[in-house]
């Protein structure tokens, strides 16, 4: 062991002395490596702290203040889109730009206030300077928000004003199929239609297809709208509807909505203009409940097509009368009285049967009770509880018993599908044929019986301006008067082809007016028959329809002709056979 | 001594190259979380601009709105002169336009058979009304 000292003498320490300072030494060596192993640590911290950290910010937090995204935020979740059949978007949901303020760094409310609404017309001052003046951190002001009004926001350099990327529900399509799809509110959640109906399925982020055919949706609105303008009605209703599967292909409600600027309709007094009247709103569609009352007569009743009921003179219960709008001088076979509209007849038909045996019918066509479907909401049917005798003649030809015209179109589809129970669904199925058990109301033969009085009906009846040459319409029209009023809703209930149905159609005009093209009539002969004749031949076009001449579609309800005298028989043009306009 | 010395020399280059190595690892898995990071946001971010351009493209395909751009642009229409008919139903004149107009459809009808009784052609024809006047 050696020491040095300034005279470079060396002194020896030897003994307990020396070994004491070798501990000394020792410690003092560990202690030293610690210090330098601590700064070496530290060092090394502070170069990874300065070199890498201190440029980590990442790209997506530099973009996050501009446009957010679901992994930086995580608890936004997207709602599902909504699709037609063909894969058409009917709704979908985009990030927009939400303006929101900082209270705490807002010097100034009612100037910023002033200045937003400079940039946002339709807020108001004082909302928006009291939303300012709280005391929390967050008050959301506006949403959405366009580009140039975000931009001018951030031209005012307000520190406690900024944005934020929010989820903002969009329908592309606008007012074509608002009632169906209907629309969710400001926090995602469905607060109509479908996006009410299925908001579970929605919220998940989970899509939904929808047996809507947006073409279809477009001919059947397009032809409402021109008979709602024709015949200057209040309203418009009409659906198609698949009777092999039960989806329907189109449901359109007017006047509409788009769900797009919804504040808009609260604040010029047009809230009506949401309420669904396919699925919400009842109506007494008059004669086409006729289609029941007779079909449960001819199943019921084992009643036979040559029947004759003696119309000539009206019915008097009390102090009211049932009379027909085309009154006959004769005992009318049952095609006749469907041809003719006979509400004498059809009365007398529900005489016989009876009560309880009508209602019983009805209700097993789903008349009675409330549809349940895939679109939120569904009015439930008016009707007496008893059915005396005046409620049962006036309900067999449609007068006392209100629906809404899909429950309406669905128990029509029924009567004509071999008597199965078809249910309308807006939800596209994956197969071709119903998934939905089957339960039979009618026997197949009364159902072949009423297919051909409804084809009979479009050739010598009061549907013949339904009819078009080639797809051998079938269908009833039906003119309801409305109660202490001059107005009447003007329907038709048809499916083609009539041999063999595939579509079913219900065109419902609510209060035209007659003009001179019409001599002033107003009834569904004159309004709803020749829309749902446009329909058809429109759809026809897009789905591919070809004119059917089979000897067997062209010959169909031909044996019920000869119960119409030959003076009541329509004899159309030459172009049924040849020529014609398409 | 001297083993302590080397040992504690040995500990010091251990732990300092352990130390390098776990950092240098460390920076290289933040690396990769910041560029997984940042590839997730631009996905996100697509996803989004997808979603505004289906949307566009969807209202840009209104069927309300083509139609008036078709009516308006290309001067189209419904088909109103389409004649639908069913050879049977014409008269003899018409046959033979029929005729004409199945031989070159290559419908398969022979000539001998063109006044035969049998002579129905089931399937409907669509023949422009123009056509056959």
């Amino acid at each position: 062991m050696r020491l040095s000292f300034l005279h470079n003498k060396v002194i020896r320490i030897r003994g307990d002395q020396s070994a004491s300072l070798g501990v000394m030494r020792e410690r003092l060596f560990m202690l030293g490596g610690v210090f330098i192993l601590c700064f070496l640590v530290i060092s090394v911290r502070v170069i990874d702290l300065s070199l890498t950290h201190g440029l980590s910010v990442t790209e997506s937090e530099i973009f996050s203040s501009h446009e957010g995204s679901d992994t930086q935020k995580g608890a936004e979740i997207r709602r599902g889109y909504i699709y037609d059949r063909n894969g058409e978007l009917l709704a979908t949901s985009v990030k927009v730009p939400a303006l929101f303020a900082d209270p705490s760094l807002i010097l100034e409310p009612e100037i910023v206030a002033a200045q937003l609404a400079e940039i946002f017309p339709d807020i108001k001052i004082d909302e928006i300077a009291d939303a300012m003046r709280g005391t929390n951190k967050y008050t959301l002001l506006v949403r959405p928000v366009t580009p140039e009004q975000q931009a001018r926001v951030l031209e005012l350099g307000q520190l406690g004003l900024g944005f934020e990327y929010q989820y903002n529900r969009v329908y592309p399509n606008g007012s074509l199929v608002s009632h169906i799809v209907g629309y969710a509110g400001k926090d995602n959640t469905g607060l109509s239609g479908i996006e009410l109906g299925q908001d579970e399925i929605l919220a998940k982020g989970e899509n939904v297809y929808l047996s809507l055919d947006l073409r279809l949706q477009h001919i059947l609105r397009r032809e409402l709208t021109k008979a709602m303008d024709e015949f200057r009605a209040v309203g418009a209703i009409g659906a198609i509807l698949d009777i092999k599967t039960g989806e329907v292909l189109a449901g359109v409600s007017l006047p509409d909505f788009d769900p797009n600027y919804l504040a808009r309709y609260e604040a010029e007094g047009e809230a009506h203009k949401k309420f669904n009247q396919l699925n919400l709103g009842v109506y007494e569609l008059g004669s086409i409940f006729k289609v029941f009352s007779i079909a449960a007569f001819l199943d019921l009743k084992s009643g036979a097509l040559g029947q004759r009921f003696n119309v000539r003179k009206p019915i008097k219960i009390g102090r009211f009368r049932i009379n027909d709008y085309h009154p006959k001088k004769a005992d009318l076979s049952i095609p006749e009285i469907f041809v003719h509209s006979s509400n004498i007849g059809t009365a007398l038909m529900a005489e016989e049967l009876g009560a309880e045996k009508l209602k019983g019918f009805y209700s097993d066509l789903g008349l009675l009770t409330r549809m349940k479907t895939e679109v939120a909401g569904s009015g439930l049917p008016q009707f007496p509880e008893k059915w005396p005798r005046s409620t049962l003649l006036t309900v067999s030809y449609g007068h006392g018993l209100s629906t809404t015209p899909l429950q309406v179109l669905s128990a029509f589809a029924t009567v004509v599908n071999d008597g199965i129970v078809v249910k309308p669904s807006f939800l596209k199925k994956s197969k071709d044929k119903s998934d939905q058990e089957e339960v039979q109301v009618l026997s197949e033969v009364t159902s072949a019986k009423m297919r051909k009085l409804l084809r009979l009906n479009a050739i010598h009846g009061t549907g013949e301006s339904a009819d078009v040459s080639g797809f051998y319409v079938g269908g009833k029209t039906g003119t309801a008067n409305k109660y202490g009023r001059d107005a009447r809703v003007s329907s038709f209930a048809g499916v083609f082809p009539a041999h063999d149905p595939r579509y079913a159609i219900i065109i419902v005009v609510d209060e035209p007016k007659g003009h001179k093209g019409t001599y002033g009539y107003a009834t569904a002969g004159w309004v709803a028959a020749p829309t749902f004749a446009r329909v058809v031949k429109s759809m026809a076009v897009v789905l591919g329809l070809q004119p059917d001449g089979s000897k067997e579609a062209e010959e169909f309800a031909q044996d019920l002709v000869r119960y119409i005298p030959v003076e009541d028989q329509k004899v159309k043009k030459k172009e049924r056979a040849q020529f014609v306009s398409y | 001594m001297g083993i302590k010395v080397r040992f504690l020399f040995m500990f010091v280059v251990l732990f300092l190259t352990g130390s390098a190595v776990s950092i240098y690892v460390g920076h290289k898995v933040r690396v990769a979380e910041e560029k997984l990071e940042s590839l997730d946001y631009a996905y996100q971010l697509e996803i989004s601009r997808m979603q505004a351009l289906e949307a566009e493209y969807a209202f840009l395909n209104n069927p309300e709105r083509l139609e008036k751009l078709a009516v308006q642009y290309l001067g189209m229409a419904m088909p109103e002169k389409i004649a639908a008919v069913n050879a049977r139903d014409l008269n003899d004149r018409d046959n033979i336009y029929v005729e004409h107009l199945m031989s070159n459809a290559a419908y398969g009808v022979r000539r001998s058979q063109k006044r035969s009784p049998d002579y129905v052609v089931e399937k409907p024809m669509f023949i422009s009304a123009e056509g056959t006047r």
